[in-house]
């Protein structure tokens, strides 16, 4: 398969205007933002943008060439629909480049009340394949997917051969194990869910208990982690928790590791992708300095140059320094990992 | 004359040979409690070693049965292997007239295209009118709420949409798809190398906290609730709601208990919570079963009735 070859934009998290600020001048083409209430799928306390705040970003970003996406994109809840249609209203006013919707409720209001601006498949939807591209296309007249982290690169180069929609990838951050939108671990175990809530593993159902000799890690209750007295302890994440299985203890779901896709750079520009996504809204305005500086100069690197490209030391280091676990795994992008 | 709450076998979710399948709805063809069968692949598709032969063979062996026959597609198909199986899924359906459960953006789009009806099944996210609305106009017929969709919530998605409301009602809650095999990983293989040694669990096996509770199932691809989750004693509250047909979804062992109480608690003939008592046995229910969904509440819990 010959893929043209692209140099993706590099969208980049912020959950509050330093950290849009931080994103913009560290040279992120695209900011994603969410607003301040359960239609995003991000709602954690302390983040996000109110619409004088997003307002401020959108002037910011636009004054330095830069764009700013938002999303919402969780369902709305029966009879609340307007605080999910009102998101989108005001995303439309304060001129925002792109909405990033899931439900197919505000995919069709924002397309029959906005048809210019850009609607983009959000990742809850959970399309990981062209034929539901293709679905969303024609019925909602798409331009853009944010894919699921269930496709090896492989599948991606021959999916982007089959559809006219483009495509994102996450490249970087923490990284969701099972398919985005179709997990509903967190309501399982604390009643709260990304599509419902807007949250996975809510901090306020995190409880950190000091035993003897032990720190253990509870979610609404379940022992999900239990780690050293000196052991690195990351956010307690439901799918990256120790249990046991077939009579061993560990990481049954996945290590606590980071996404970082640096080597596959070359191969991803080779796949027809057209824009990388760095995670990470809950994240520090001094994290998204660094991821994006990073990836801005591997991105440039790989565009000017692909055959001489290398991951440069520094690179890997400065993401380590800020990584959960370390920015260590391919995730789905490589078949061994499955 | 209240409503006849009609009874279904979900698509099996547990990897098992085919004549354990066969054995299971051959015998389920034969058990008048049951009014529909679903049959298909839903979790991974490299169970589905001879294609799609075996259950098209099995619809038209059940044919005579005279039972609604509905054929279940993958829910997470990620590549071209995956969607051709779809395809010939919904073209064989097509052709013997039944329905397909669309697990799948890809298969509603498919089974619109070739007009085949569809239930709109568990995992295509409806959570709003609107999105059943637009399901119902490209041939919804029915529609199987997300699970963690409180229950109460289901008529004003379902009001004047004129589908027809199944709610998963007995069985491991089906939670999570991945492109990990978690049965290949707990055995030090990966999905490429899986040998198919989930074909050894038929209910799944079991993942446990590291204080040895019980925590959830793995089933391959997917993470299932540890207990199965009932509403056997809610029957008739789901009724009100307009639930038409009671999901169960196959297991290992005790399924024509399970379904013979469903109808006696859906007919009047047995009180829900005492059926409940009968089926659970000795031990308390709360280390048996789980229903926090049907509450609004976290999905792993037991909630005793108000």
């Amino acid at each position: 398969m010959s893929s043209p070859f692209i140099k993706p934009e590099l969208v980049c998290p912020a959950g509050n205007l330093p950290s849009l600020k931080a994103a913009v001048d560290a040279g992120g083409d695209v900011v994603y933002l969410g607003f301040r209430n359960a239609s995003n799928a991000r709602n954690f306390e302390g983040l996000n943008f109110s619409a004088t705040e997003a307002q401020e970003g959108i002037e910011y970003a636009h004054q330095h060439g830069a764009r700013v996406y938002i999303a919402v994109n969780t369902s709305p809840k029966p009879g609340q629909e307007k605080a999910w249609t009102s998101s989108v209203d005001l995303a439309a006013e304060l001129g925002a480049d792109a909405v990033i919707l899931s439900d197919m409720a505000l995919l069709d209001y924002a397309k029959r009340h906005y048809p210019s601006l850009r609607r983009h498949l959000s990742v809850q939807a959970s399309a990981c394949n062209y034929e539901s591209l293709e679905f969303y296309h024609r019925e909602f007249d798409i331009t853009r997917a944010v894919l699921p982290r269930v496709l090896t690169l492989d599948d991606i180069r021959i999916l982007n051969d089959r559809t006219s929609v483009e495509t994102e990838i996450f490249v970087s951050g923490g990284l969701c194990v099972m398919a985005e939108g179709r997990c509903w671990l967190s309501s399982f175990v604390t009643g709260d869910s990304p599509n419902m809530q807007g949250v996975c593993s809510p901090a306020h159902a995190v409880r950190f208990e000091e035993q003897q000799d032990t720190l253990d890690v509870r979610l609404d209750g379940v022992l999900i982690n239990r780690f050293a007295p000196n052991e690195a302890a990351g956010y307690p994440t439901l799918c990256k928790g120790c249990f046991e299985a077939e009579g061993k203890q560990g990481h049954v779901m996945e290590e606590p590791y980071s996404l970082n896709v640096l080597e596959m750079l070359p191969d991803i520009m080779h796949a027809g992708i057209s824009a990388l996504k760095i995670e990470g809204r809950q994240r520090t305005k001094h994290y998204v300095k660094e991821v994006v500086s990073v990836m801005r100069a591997a991105v440039d690197a790989c565009a000017a140059d692909p055959q001489s490209y290398r991951t440069q030391t520094t690179w890997v280091e400065r993401m380590n320094a800020v990584s959960e676990g370390g920015a260590r795994t391919a995730g789905a992008y490589a078949d061994e990992w499955r | 004359m209240k409503q006849h709450i009609k009874l279904s076998v979900g698509p099996l979710l547990f990897g098992w040979p085919e004549t354990k399948v066969n054995d299971l709805y051959l015998g389920l063809a034969e058990n008048p409690d049951v009014d529909i069968l679903y049959l298909g692949e839903v979790v991974c598709s490299k169970r589905m070693i001879a294609g799609i032969d075996p259950i098209v063979r099995l619809a038209d062996e059940l044919k005579s049965c005279s039972k609604e026959i509905v054929l279940s597609t993958l829910a997470m198909p990620c590549g071209e292997h995956e969607l051709q199986t779809i395809r010939d899924l919904i073209r064989a359906a097509g052709e013997r007239n039944l329905a397909i459960e669309a697990n799948d953006m890809s298969a509603v789009s498919i089974a619109a295209e070739a007009g085949v009806a569809f239930v709109a099944g568990p995992h295509l996210n409806v959570y709003t009118p609107y999105a059943l609305q637009r399901l119902s106009t490209l041939g919804a017929m029915r529609m199987v709420p997300p699970m963690e969709l409180p229950p109460q919530d289901i008529p004003s998605i379902t009001a004047q949409s004129g589908v027809e409301v199944e709610y998963f009602a007995h069985g491991k809650l089906p939670l999570t798809f991945s492109a990990r095999c978690y049965t290949a990983r707990a055995r030090g293989l990966s999905k490429r190398t899986c040998h198919h040694t989930c074909f050894m669990d038929p209910d799944g096996i079991e993942m446990r906290s590291l204080d040895h509770e019980g925590f959830t199932t793995i089933n391959g691809i997917q993470i299932m609730s540890h207990r199965p989750f009932t509403v056997l004693n809610h029957v008739q509250e789901l009724r009100q709601l307009g639930v038409g047909v009671l999901r169960i979804s196959p297991q290992h062992e005790h399924m024509t208990d399970v379904i013979h109480r469903f109808r006696a608690v859906a007919d009047d003939m047995q009180d829900g919570r005492e059926a409940l008592i009968s089926l659970g046995g000795d031990s308390p229910l709360q280390q048996q079963f789980c229903n926090g969904y049907y509450h609004g509440k976290q999905g792993r819990v037991w909630i005793e009735d108000r």
